[in-house]
């Protein structure tokens, strides 16, 4: 046993990122960074955000479209709904890749692929492949009329930033809730991310990376770069350099006195020392009960490897992380973009995710985290009504279904909807930003007011508050 | 709804200079102000108000219509008009409301907005013509601010090495610099005054005639114009180019001999058009060619637009992209009229000299390739709604234009417009065409010598076999042969059986054949829906047998062995050989059987050679078709001499004698092509060079035909010898037809060549394939980029020189003087200092615009020696000035990511000082010593290490962040480099005693001696870490002057 030194009695000092700006900034007088404080009631303290990559069929997910059943093999300009291929309507398409094999219209109707129930008191009918979501529909609130401008998948940097891939790069929206409130952790980053990212490597762009997530794994032996040792030292000695680190800048603070980027490197310091042990500990499960584990599906080798990051989520939430962002679907383009073999692929995918999601759900809920943690579900488009070759569906970014739950938001909703084939959002569309200025409203943060000098958050297309949606 | 909400408010006291007039301003300035008047019409003044525009005076009458209009639901009517702005909120419309029912108060002599040709950044710069320290020192004392005194010399030298070369002085560097200054001064205190000692500018001339200042300094233009290696999806280029470094190492040289920035601007923008010849500096437009994207040329030429603007103007244009500016005098036409300078622009690669593959390296530049495409305004920036009611011309915004901007079209030399004329392009090819010689020659060696030991026909037996059955199935023989399946005919050349499909067909042989045979069937395969297999069976008992069989399958024709057990076949794969078999080409497939070994030959020469895993089981023998329709020619059926010797597979390691023939033929073409390819090159280089010579391009058309038929057999012997390829077949019929093709070309071949492939011709969106084929290009340019180049690197233009020089004043001082460093538009008012940035920007163009030259005069003034502590500063001027806007003292700074990284390699004694070069490989940065630079840098890529101290945004990065985050704690402690680092460091500092050591680990890591109190708890510190020197030292990699600019 080694002995505590003085160096991690020592209390934590003022907030981090604020510092970090500042010091950006310094040549600015009249503006402040964020206080870190909610301007609006703040009803979610903290976002899960799980994202499904490569594009989700909304139709076989959570808008159920019979009519697809109905005209299955018709083209759609034989159906009564011709004039969903309107060319006008199809027009806020923005192509990144010209003659892409993917991205196309897609207009020999293929019929629905499974088959749909009603959940909950609400009634709201969800696919079965996704029986055990169904079984929290009642915390639930369903968007059904998403929309969005790029029909590739730089559509998943769209829905992280709000941004389309020829616009200027800007900040996700966790970036920008991480800088609105700051941390509520001496011992964990603010912003996390688990699972593998969308194509595009910063989140914080101009807010600077002091705003990136901090990509981890789930492994308590490697989670974080650099999180340990690369070559290796006992612990009493590294306790020992940082005590000297400590002492030897808490000298130089004396000759420096007043020096903020000082204080805050000391701060820094306390920080990684505290990472060192805490994120490793948040890894590991040992201490959840069998039972919990089994809610979540850790029991079964299908939904083991998401119920752990979803586990994992939960407990980085208690630990005062704000945004913790999980990305589901391996491969470059994102693992449930099914051109072919769509009812293999999400039936199988759904099932990875379906159990660990409702477990989540659940245990926030019975832990009474569900109050004030919001869970977002979201991908970056949905799938074609019409069928890409004999049995897939192609990218679809003019209607799709997300959804939220807890922290502020009224379950058992659905919201907007469809046109009968699902190819159009027709009543309340909503561009992704929209969920922005939803999540952002409920965290207690002004999506108007995000900004640093010169820079506003997004500069127009803030979207708006989804007020349907909400408690 | 909204009129109600605000009438329902009471009346408040509403202050119109605090509330109103900022609220006016930022909402309805832009289009009623000095920037423009719509409608007539100004709000920035009261009286201009009462005056009104079109529709009278604005404040007068309940509501005014002032009010009206910012409350009315009437789209038309609505201001902020939509799309110009949101609406005022009910706040704001109930201050307007208060201040207009007080009758709309004003203030005492309310000025009007200035003429936005006023703004101060458009007015030349003139020279106070005195020093930086004397304006500052005046300012100072006119604020009654206190400067801090002069810094210790240790702490200068480490800021200027830091500063200047990008690596930390050596503790002998410091000794020395100390010494120095002691010794001429006579005196035994270094801290006193040095104002003027020739030390401190020895120091700064060593350190910019080191080649380490380009390279650090070149890292800051990096940033600025965001050099970006290439990256795509895979191995298909979407951003930059190929090679760009050649761009990187032209900034780097050009730093070096301190080339003027205006000529470097000159050179980026335009090389190609002011010295065309000159190669060396065509690197420089790498500039352009990063911003190069395959998907959307209009993306590309914002980013040109926008950055070449921000970088060299600071100035918005990416503001008019869609309307007007709000605050600078551009209007949207202006952004088009840039675009139009661009327009003709594309990129190429460009010979290296020395190397012919584009691959390896090559020179990335820009040239004019659209001569006359038209530009035209994209309506609200929707790049697929053209205005093409009428095109624009290129040109400047009018508030910059000091001269008529007048673009020369500019003729180019022969070699500008056909790379393949530059000198070195045909020794190039020829040595290339050498090169291809001798490696054809080594292989045609290597496959007669593999052909000299590869087993001849298996024919070495001196008994003659027993022939059991011998038929060439003219007739049908119905006692010997069983028909199983098929439909079979015979003729006088054989038996035919047409059915295909997938299922055996064969002839059974009634006598038992013996044990140990020996068998040759000789046969033509006609057709077949796919497998088009044809073979002999034997061992034929109860659903079980073996099989060898060849097939003709499209992309895996082969001969195989099939081991059939229960009806099902195994195929196993040590009994597979791919071969060529085609259709309508007569084979002779020979069968010798010894107990489990098998030797199969094809026309004679041995092609398999297999031992069955199992004992044999007597059975059956017979011919089989599956799926093919095939002619029986023959067939012999004999026992198996006692001496025949056959091959076992493990000793069949030699390339089998097929194998090495193929080999050998296929060298022997190439070797005749590549011999074909000189004369070739020659004769091509020769007409392109004498242009328009019919002989000689008749000549060229010749030596190219002869050297394509060459090529064309290299090909087809190539395909042939690859049958499992994948559509082998169609493969092979097209370079048959390819082959003949070539044939009558080279009869007839004509006076049309090809020009050697000396260009790469970067795609023109996805779908271009033909690129690499274009290698001739305009043999004129438009010269916009050179007129529009000229105009910035003007000396009246009054932006180009003050945006460079607050670049390098923020990088020496640690704050800018105008606060954006990429706007200096109308949103940036006049600096605090704008008399020093004047000053030192008519000075840096007077000197010939040297950077040198500016460095000198920064990191030689008084300010820079200022100390950068608070401590024991004057109160009242920490209280007047805590942001330190007046320079009081020294601002300190935090190292750049790559700094962090070379001062690391450099106190470890590991740092490879090699200049330039390829970009290296990323995965390497943390094992490899070159300076951080040299490491790929794009959007995709990401060094971890780097990355945590705020690498260079590749998108855009005119000033670095400087994050405080704990990872940066975890890097310096954990990582390897930092551990290792340390470890090298300790042990070049070897055993000292625990004070000697302490003292000279902080003078190597942090530069300076350690005080009293800081060597007391290092020594304690130091026994804590049980004397680990390793550990001791990282402990000060991570102090927080390590990564500091004190």
């Amino acid at each position: 046993m080694h002995q505590t030194t003085p160096f991690l009695r020592r209390d934590i000092l003022g907030g981090l990122g604020s510092i970090a700006v500042a010091s950006m900034l310094r040549a600015e007088e009249a503006w402040q960074p964020p206080s870190g404080l909610p301007i609006l009631p703040q009803k979610a303290k903290r976002v899960i955000w799980l994202f499904m990559r490569g594009g989700v069929s909304h139709m076989e997910s959570f808008d159920p479209k019979p009519m697809l059943t109905k005209y299955a093999g018709k083209s759609i300009g034989e159906t009564p709904f011709a004039s969903v291929q309107d060319p006008e309507k199809l027009k806020k398409v923005r192509v990144v890749v010209v003659n892409d094999a993917n991205g196309k219209q897609r207009t020999t109707i293929y019929p629905l692929q499974v088959g749909y129930k009603k959940y909950g008191q609400c009634g709201i009918e969800i696919s079965d492949w996704f029986p055990h979501i169904g079984s929290c529909a009642d915390e639930i609130a369903f968007i059904r009329s998403m929309w969005t401008t790029d029909d590739n998948h730089g559509a998943q940097v769209q829905f992280h930033s709000g941004r389309h891939m020829l616009e200027p790069r800007v900040p996700t929206l966790g970036a920008w809730v991480t800088y609105g409130l700051g941390s509520m952790t001496d011992n964990l980053p603010s912003f996390i991310n688990m699972g593998p990212r969308y194509f595009d490597i910063r989140d914080g762009h101009y807010l600077g990376p002091a705003y990136d997530a901090v990509n981890i794994k789930v492994d308590p032996k490697n989670p974080l770069t650099f999180a340990s040792p690369e070559i290796a030292v006992g612990k009493p000695e590294q306790a020992a350099q940082f005590d000297l680190i400590h002492k030897l800048n808490t000298l130089n603070a004396e000759q420096y006195p007043g020096d903020k980027t000082l204080a805050a490197r000391m701060k820094s310091y306390q920080l990684a020392y505290n990472m060192q042990t805490a994120v490793p500990e948040t890894m590991n499960l040992d201490s959840e009960s069998a039972e919990t584990k089994k809610l979540y599906g850790m029991d079964d080798k299908v939904t083991e490897p998401f119920a752990r990051q979803l586990i994992v989520a939960r407990r980085l939430a208690e630990r005062g992380v704000r945004f913790i962002q999980l990305q589901h679907g391996d491969g470059a383009a994102g693992a449930w973009d099914s051109h072919s073999g769509l009812k293999k692929n999400h039936s199988n995918l759904a099932q990875q995710v379906d159990k660990p999601i409702s477990g989540l759900l659940k245990d926030l809920k019975q832990r009474g985290l569900l109050d004030d943690t919001l869970v977002v579900f979201a991908t970056e488009f949905g799938r074609t009504p019409g069928s890409q070759g004999s049995d897939g569906r192609d990218h679809h970014p003019y209607g799709f279904s997300v959804w939220m739950a807890g922290g502020g938001t009224k379950g058992g909703t659905i919201h907007g909807s469809t046109d009968e084939l699902g190819f159009h959002a027709v009543e309340h569309p909503h561009y992704v930003t929209d969920v922005h200025a939803t999540i952002l409203h409920l965290l207690g943060l002004d999506p108007h007011q995000l900004e640093i000098p010169g820079r506003k958050r997004l500069e127009r297309d803030f979207g708006h508050v989804i007020g349907q949606v909400l408690a | 709804m909204l009129a109600l909400a605000w009438m329902a408010l009471p009346a408040l006291a509403v202050d119109y200079e605090k509330e109103i007039k900022p609220l006016l301003k930022e909402r309805c300035y832009a289009c009623h102000g000095a920037l423009k008047q719509k409608a007539d019409l100004r709000l920035d003044t009261t009286a201009s108000m009462r005056k009104g525009g079109d529709g009278g005076d604005i404040l007068a009458g309940d509501p005014a219509l002032l009010l009206e209009r910012v409350t009315t639901t009437d789209k038309d009517d609505r201001m902020p008009p939509e799309g110009e702005g949101s609406m005022l909120d009910t706040e704001q419309v109930a201050k307007l409301k208060a201040w207009l029912a007080a009758g709309a108060p004003s203030i005492a002599n309310e000025q009007p907005e200035a003429d936005p040709r006023a703004h101060w950044a458009y007015q030349v710069p003139k020279s106070s013509g005195k020093s930086v320290d004397a304006l500052l020192s005046a300012r100072l004392a006119s604020k009654k601010l206190k400067p801090q005194p002069e810094a210790t010399p240790e702490i200068w030298l480490r800021r200027v090495y830091l500063d200047l070369i990008g690596l930390p002085p050596t503790p002998e560097q410091i000794v020395s610099f100390t010494r120095e200054l002691k010794g001429t001064d006579g005196k035994n205190e270094p801290h006193a005054s040095h104002s003027s000692h020739p030390s401190y500018s020895r120091v700064v001339d060593r350190l910019l005639n080191s080649p380490q200042y380009g390279e650090r300094w070149a890292r800051h233009f990096m940033d600025i114009w965001r050099y970006c290696d290439w990256y795509g999806l895979g191995a298909q280029l979407r951003h930059s180019q190929k090679h760009i470094w050649h761009w990187r190492d032209w900034i780097v040289e050009s730093l070096n001999t301190d080339k003027g920035y205006d000529q470097m601007i000159v050179q980026m923008l335009a090389a190609d058009e002011l010295a065309p010849e000159d190669r060396d500096n065509l690197r420089a437009t790498g500039f352009l060619a990063r911003s190069y994207y395959l998907f959307n040329r209009t993306t590309w030429l914002d980013e040109t637009i926008e950055h070449t603007c921000r970088a060299f103007l600071g100035l918005t244009m990416q503001c008019v992209k869609c309307h007007d500016h709000k605050y600078d005098p551009i209007e949207q036409a202006d952004y088009y009229r840039m675009r139009a300078i661009f327009e003709p622009l594309h990129v190429r690669l460009d010979p290296w000299q020395g190397e012919t593959d584009f691959e390896k390296n090559g020179l990335p530049r820009v040239f004019d390739l659209h001569l006359n495409k038209p530009t035209f305004r994209h309506v609200r920036g929707d790049e697929k709604n053209e205005d093409k009611s009428k095109p624009l011309t290129p040109g400047i915004p009018q508030v910059l234009e000091f001269a008529s901007f007048q673009p020369a079209s500019v003729k180019l030399p022969p070699a500008s417009a056909k790379p393949a004329l530059l000198p070195f392009v045909l020794e190039d090819q020829l040595h290339a065409a050498e090169r291809e010689i001798t490696t054809a020659q080594t292989t045609l060696d290597k496959g007669r010598q593999a052909l000299a030991k590869s087993p001849q026909p298996d024919v070495k037996q001196v008994t003659k076999p027993k022939v059991l059955v011998s038929d060439d199935f003219t007739s049908a023989k119905p006692d010997q042969w069983e028909i199983l399946k098929g439909d079979w005919k015979h003729s006088a050349t054989g038996v035919r059986q047409h059915e295909t499909g997938a299922e055996r067909r064969s002839l059974r042989l009634k006598s038992a054949p013996p044990t140990d045979f020996e068998a040759s069937l000789s046969f033509t395969i006609r057709g077949g829906q796919k497998w088009k297999s044809v073979g002999i069976a034997f061992d034929s008992a109860d659903g079980d047998d073996v099989m060898v069989y060849m097939s003709a399958v499209s992309g895996g024709s082969k001969i195989q062995v099939a081991i059939g057990n229960d009806g099902k076949s195994s195929y196993p794969p040590a009994g597979s050989v791919a071969r060529t078999i085609s259709q309508d080409v007569r084979y002779s497939l020979e069968l010798r059987v010894r107990g489990q070994l098998i030797n199969a030959s094809i026309n004679g020469e041995s092609a398999l050679a297999y031992r069955l895993p199992q004992n044999r089981h007597q059975g059956a023998l017979s011919l089989t078709a599956f799926d093919a329709d095939v002619e029986f020619h023959s067939f012999k059926l004999a026992e198996l001499a006692a001496d025949a010797v056959l091959r076992e597979p493990a000793a069949d390691k030699s390339v089998p004698l097929a194998d090495a023939k193929a080999a050998v033929a296929l060298a022997e073409k190439q070797l005749a092509a590549a011999k074909a390819k000189p004369a070739m090159i020659r004769a091509v280089f020769t007409a392109d060079k004498a242009r328009k010579d019919k002989a000689l391009a008749k000549a060229a058309a010749a030596a190219e035909a002869s050297y394509k038929l060459a090529q064309a057999e290299v090909d087809l012997v190539k395909v042939e010898a690859d049958p499992k390829a994948k559509d082998a077949e169609k493969k092979i019929k097209a370079a048959r037809e390819a082959l003949e093709k070539t044939r009558k070309k080279a009869a007839a071949p004509g006076e049309t060549y090809t020009s050697l492939p000396a260009s790469l011709k970067a795609q023109e969106g996805p779908e271009e394939s033909t690129n690499a084929t274009v290698q001739t290009y305009p043999d004129t340019s438009t010269g916009r980029r050179l007129a529009f180049a000229n105009w910035i690197a003007d000396k009246r233009n009054p932006l180009t020189a003050r945006v460079l020089v607050n670049q390098v004043w923020m990088r020496h001082f640690g704050a800018p003087l105008v606060a954006n460093m990429d706007d200096f538009g109308r949103r940036s008012l006049a600096p605090l200092h704008q008399d020093i940035l004047d000053t030192l920007t008519v000075d840096f163009m007077n000197n010939g615009w040297s950077l040198k030259h500016l460095h000198r005069a920064m990191v030689l003034s008084e300010l820079y020696r200022r100390s950068s502590s608070n401590a024991e500063a004057d109160a009242a001027t920490v209280a007047a000035d805590p942001d330190n806007a007046s320079y009081w003292r020294m601002n300190p700074r935090r190292m750049e990511s790559q700094l962090v990284r070379d001062s690391l390699l450099h106190l470890a004694g590991k740092l490879d000082l090699t200049l330039g070069g390829p970009s290296l490989d990323p995965a390497s940065s943390e094992t490899s010593p070159r300076r951080s630079l040299y490491f790929v840098q794009n959007a995709d890529t990401e060094h971890r290490f780097l990355a945590v101290f705020d690498n260079s945004n590749v998108l855009e990065c005119y000033r670095r962040n400087e994050s405080v985050v704990p990872q940066q704690a975890l890097a310096l402690t954990n990582s390897k480099l930092s551990r290792e680092c340390a470890d090298a460091l300790a042990a070049k500092l070897g055993k000292l005693d625990a004070e000697p050591f302490v003292t000279q680990s902080f003078l190597t890591v942090l530069g300076r001696p350690p005080s009293e109190a800081e060597r007391h708890a290092s020594l304690e510190g130091f026994q804590a870490l049980k004397q680990d020197r390793s550990l001791f030292l990282q402990a000060l990699i991570n102090h927080n002057d390590f990564v500091t600019l004190r």
